[in-house]
């Protein structure tokens, strides 16, 4: 051993003796333009392989050829001619690869300056996560999203994926929308399909049922997009592949509940309708209130077309839908890539400054096939006490206008036609600002935008323009007047959207094929070059944060392998096409605000998880107090950082520490008496400005106002008197000192109920049943409903609260309550576990209920008034997680049209055949037959034989066979 | 070259147009964004007008359901709504009518959006040793 050793030592002193002797062969203006380690290479082949061995990596050991940088004068043409492979050049710098014996004639050329050895450097596949401080809020509060919903509003998932999976192997996919199966099929831009909006819609059960290989889901994401999206969100890192360990790959909530949007039109498209992303909230929305659960929405979407003030109506959209009190809900929007792109342009006019002129190019470009289909679009806003006047020069100088204020003006050139829309009408109905609308399109196929120089001139006296390139279908840029400001994107600039901007947290990894790879031109902790900075038009902050987004490994699609047709996984470098796919084979990396944005979006379902009831405005006040600023980002607020770099761990531990409080709340009494008397009380916590203003409007009537009067310091008060029916909203607003104006709101339907004749009283999924001889005197009834996320006594709610007054007003005999849910959103063993419950002594009591999962109502019987809501007993579901004997329901619906469900329940794992015949015991179809554990079930039929033709009208038994049991029943096909 | 089709929709044709710009109703059509308004100018046959069209657009009030009655017998199908902002399809050639309604306050055209990510093959990677 001691004889080896000393050879080992006697070897490396020959080696490094040699070293120096050959080192002096090399001159010292060559020296001193190489990286010492790659003098040493040169110098002495020996050390070669030592160095790769001992410090450089075994991977590149056999190979003659090194990775360096290069700085010098050296064209891309000349380095090739000297044997240097180059992968990329900006500026004087060129990545390349350069065998060992070439390195030596490239270092005595005065052009260049000098050679680099690429790094090596401890590879960080990982680093996203902590640098945000999930780690710790894992650690400390153990919050994972679990009770939240995560809505992904993108290009699909792989729903076949582990990391979207529970650990009993079933999805965590609550419900997934796919817009593009079958997309808009003969082109009338409306979505076709079954779905909610058109699509197909798949529930968890069908989900589960695939996965388990019975039934068939279309789905998948072929651009790798919103799979890589929903990963970085809420991916539980199970996955895993090729000796990685799992959970290397965890996203921020992995225990969130997901709900999916597969919103593109078709397949492969990178593409969205901005109706379609508002349909897609509205979809979340039913859903996180279906299942009593609060939700946080990812948009990882964008343009730039819009006024840029957050009034594009469908920023209006997510500002109705979240915000200052309404709980456990939010939007999460990624602010766009064009930060170094020339897509705007302003000016302020003033006596010497009059006129701007704003250039922009079309290059040279193969036009599309039909007219009407290639454009350039701008999009100018101003404000409305300005006249401004708008010419165009084409690249020809041929003019066109000036179109003055409130004036249109269109023109067909040569050079394609020309329409200017200055205000035309007046200020616009979106938001009292003048639009300036220029459009330069092929008003017929051989009259396409001419490619060249064109001019925008606005002319003005005073104010300040801003104009967006809103649309190109060729890659049109602006080249003069450029303003690399307010290029954040709609619906960004929404008002209560958090919108995300990126920064480097990463620029190396391993991939798939064991390279150590680098993207060499980007810095850890800098903003990306490509990060859409803000304000806003109107001056808001906007983003408001920066999360990381460059080199994010999140959950890799199986539909979109490298060189498959939509991918966006591809690299463009030979060498390495799995560059972009992780070493387990089943992340991948990739780069944009798209993938900033859901780590702010996860972060906000821990947000939820700990408070479900803070609103979108709590959890973005406690992201922006908290986050982080350095050297990168400088002073912040800035339109690049927002107001720097997201600390989610700080955010969670500011909301501990600084819980949000109502600061104002709203009471509302009902004389049980003279019920026509209503009492509106306002609670403030904090010293009011002035007294509160109050308005109530029925239906589509005219505002009524309703003076309040101050009670005692901090309460106020306002009465209202009913005379009529209907739906009604009250409005309250008021201005605590020191803050902004407050408007709280509730919605609520009032009837008036005649004595001795009851009646029914309908609002929203409400049916109160009031029986004939159950009231003595007229009586009006009003119905509130609210959300309240909270989970109390372990219950799980579902829907709303429903308040009905004036509270314990009593019944002579019992009224009956119906309630209703969603279809399809629970499981069926929740659906039978479903009660009404009613609060009362300060918590929520169970009243004995039917629930009808097949007609997805709850019934009970109440003898007075008061707050009631739809809930259930997760300890209930473990008890009956198996059925206790068999069951075969009556379809539903019966008789049925298209489709109808069969609901069956098993007590035993058993062997299972489900087969529908016609009525003279002629087999039409088999729906099941396979073994089954035990639980419960429903299948669907469609009408459809077993060739898969419709059949006609009439009866049909389906039979139900089990090892130990069967039974049939009938069913009435209607057409 | 003109069609016999042609002269048998030229009618309709006609009295769009008139709708649209002879009896200019400068408040209604203040309510349509400029580009959807240039694109119904745009469309130039019968067809066409008859084709639906995907918008957004924001009432001043709850819509009860007289309200919806009355737009479906427009030919205006509501999709989904959140608070006062509502997506519909509708014939094109019925958007000038829904624009005339009081409780209309704007209407855009469907816009296109697209994700924000960048393209990987724009980044240049090198491997290390």
């Amino acid at each position: 051993m001691r004889i080896k050793n000393l050879l080992i030592f006697v070897g490396v002193i020959i080696i490094f003796c040699s070293n120096i002797l050959f080192a002096a062969q090399l001159s010292d203006s060559e020296h001193q333009k190489l990286d010492p380690r790659l003098t040493l290479i040169i110098t002495n082949p020996k050390i070669k392989a030592l160095l790769f061995n001992q410090t450089l990596g075994k991977a590149s050991a056999h190979k003659n050829s090194f990775n360096v940088f290069i700085k010098s004068s050296l064209s891309r043409s000349q380095m090739n001619d000297l044997g240097v492979k180059v992968y990329s050049k900006i500026g004087d710098i060129a990545t390349c690869s350069i065998p060992i014996d070439k390195i030596e004639n490239l270092t005595s050329l005065s052009e260049v300056r000098y050679v680099q050895c690429a790094k090596t450097a401890t590879v960080k596949n990982d680093v996203s996560m902590p640098e945000i401080g999930i780690p710790q809020i894992r650690t400390e509060y153990n919050f994972t999203g679990k009770g939240v919903i995560i809505g992904i509003v993108d290009t699909g998932i792989d729903w076949q994926h582990q990391d979207f999976r529970n650990s009993d192997g079933t999805t965590r996919i609550k419900a997934l929308l796919d817009f593009s199966d079958p997309g808009d099929t003969n082109g009338d831009d409306i979505l076709d399909g079954s779905g909610p909006f058109g699509g197909t819609l798949y529930t968890e059960a069908q989900i589960n049922a695939a996965l388990n290989g019975s039934g068939t889901i279309n789905e998948d994401d072929v651009v790798g997009h919103g799979t890589h999206v929903a990963g970085s969100a809420a991916g539980n890192g199970t996955a895993t592949g090729n000796g990685v360990q799992a959970q290397t790959y965890v996203g921020v909530a992995p225990e969130a509940d997901l709900v999916i949007i597969k919103a593109t039109r078709t397949q492969g498209s990178r593409n969205f309708v901005d109706t379609d992303y508002i349909n897609a909230l509205v979809f979340i929305d039913s859903v996180a209130n279906a299942l009593g659960k609060p939700y946080v929405a990812n948009l990882s979407l964008g343009g730039s077309s819009g006024p840029h003030d957050g009034k594009d109506l469908g920023e209006q959209a997510i500002d109705n839908l979240v915000g200052t009190g309404i709980k456990g809900k939010a939007v999460v929007v990624s602010a766009g890539n064009d930060g170094d792109k020339a897509i705007h342009s302003s000016g302020t006019f003033s006596s010497s400054v009059t006129k701007y002129e704003t250039e922009f190019n079309i290059p040279s470009y193969t036009p599309n096939s039909s007219d009407m289909d290639d454009y350039v679009i701008f999009e100018g806003w101003y404000d409305a006490s300005q006249s401004y006047k708008v010419k165009i020069f084409t690249p020809e100088n041929n003019v066109v206008g000036a179109v003055s204020s409130g004036n249109e003006f269109g023109r067909d050139t040569d050079e394609g036609a020309v329409y200017i829309s200055n205000a035309s009408g007046g200020p616009s109905n979106l938001n009292g600002d003048k639009q300036i609308q220029i459009q330069i399109y092929d008003y017929s196929i051989d009259k396409t935008p001419k490619s060249g120089t064109w001019k925008i001139i606005i002319e003005g006296n005073s104010g300040t323009f801003n104009l967006w390139l809103a649309g190109a279908t060729m890659d049109a840029s602006i080249t003069s007047n450029i303003d690399y400001s307010m290029i954040v994107g709609t619906p960004g600039t929404a008002f209560n959207a958090v919108t995300v901007g990126a920064y480097i947290t990463k620029n190396k990894w391993t991939d798939l094929d064991l390279n150590n790879l680098q993207a060499n031109t980007i810095v850890v902790g800098k903003a990306s070059d490509f990060s859409s900075p803000g304000p806003s038009r109107d001056g808001r902050t906007k983003p408001e944060i920066c999360a990381p987004g460059e080199m994010i490994t999140a959950s890799y699609s199986s539909d979109a392998p490298p060189g498959s047709d939509y991918t966006m996984f591809n690299t463009g470098i030979s060498q390495y096409p799995n560059g972009f796919v992780a070493r387990d084979g089943v992340h991948a990396l990739s780069q944009g605000t798209s993938f900033a944005a859901p780590h702010v979006a996860g972060t906000i379902a821990l947000m939820f998880q700990q408070n479900p009831n803070i609103d979108a405005t709590q959890a973005r006040e406690a992201i922006i107090n908290t986050a982080k600023s350095d050297g990168f980002t400088s002073t912040v607020p800035s339109g690049k950082w927002g107001y720097g770099k997201m600390d989610a761990y700080s955010s969670v531990q500011y909301l501990s520490e600084h819980p949000p409080e109502n600061k104002l709340s709203l009471s509302i009494l009902q004389n049980p008496a003279l019920t026509q008397y209503i009492d509106f009380y306002l609670i403030t916590k904090y010293p009011l400005q002035d007294t509160p203003s109050a308005t109530v409007q029925f239906g589509s009537d005219p505002l009524e106002n309703i003076s309040m009067s101050q009670l005692e310091e901090m309460i106020y008060k306002s009465e209202y008197v009913f005379t009529r029916n209907g739906t009604a909203t009250l409005k309250v607003t008021a201005t605590i000192l020191g803050e902004s104006e407050a408007t709280l709101t509730k919605y609520f339907y009032v009837k008036m109920l005649k004595a001795n004749m009851g009646g029914e009283i309908a609002f929203k999924n409400l049916l109160l049943t009031v029986p004939q001889s159950a009231i003595s005197s007229d009586s009006y009834v009003t119905v509130f409903s609210e959300d309240d996320l909270t989970e109390l006594n372990d219950l799980h709610p579902v829907g709303k609260i429903y308040q009905l007054s004036p509270v314990n007003y009593t019944f002579k005999i019992p009224a009956n309550i119906r309630i209703s849910y969603e279809d399809d959103l629970l499981s069926e063993e929740k659906e039978s576990l479903l009660n009404i419950y009613m609060f009362e002594n300060g918590r929520w009591t169970k009243i004995e209920s039917q629930a009808n999962p097949r007609k997805n109502v709850v019934t009970c019987k109440v003898n007075r008034l008061g707050k009631f809501r739809l809930m259930y007993d997760p300890e209930a579901e473990i008890s009956a997680a198996k059925p206790a004997s068999y069951k075969l329901y009556q379809n539903y619906p019966n008789p049925f049209n298209s489709n109808t469900s069969i609901f069956y329940f098993l007590p035993e794992d058993t062997d299972l055949k489900i087969e529908v015949f016609n009525i003279k015991g002629g087999l039409i179809k088999t729906l099941f037959d396979s073994h089954q554990t035990a639980g419960y079930y429903s299948l669907k039929w469609d009408g459809k034989d077993l060739y898969n033709n419709s059949v006609a009208s009439g009866i049909f038994i389906y039979k139900l066979s089990a090892d130990r049991f069967s039974e049939t029943q009938k069913m009435l096909l209607l057409k | 070259m003109l069609n016999s089709n042609f002269f048998k929709k030229l009618p309709i044709l006609l009295f769009f147009y008139l709708l649209l710009f002879s009896c200019k109703d400068i408040e209604s059509e203040k309510k349509i964004d400029p580009g959807l308004r240039l694109h119904l100018k745009n469309q130039k046959t019968a067809s066409q007008l008859n084709q639906p069209i995907t918008i957004v657009f924001k009432v001043n009030e709850e819509l009860s359901d007289l309200h919806i009655q009355v737009l479906r017998r427009k030919k205006v199908k509501i999709i989904a709504n959140i608070g006062h902002i509502y997506t519909a399809s509708l014939p094109k050639k019925t958007i000038l009518a829904l624009a005339k309604f009081k409780f209309v306050d704007y209407i855009q055209g469907s816009k296109k959006l697209k994700t924000t990510s960048k393209d990987t093959t724009e980044i240049p990677i090198i491997k290390e040793f």
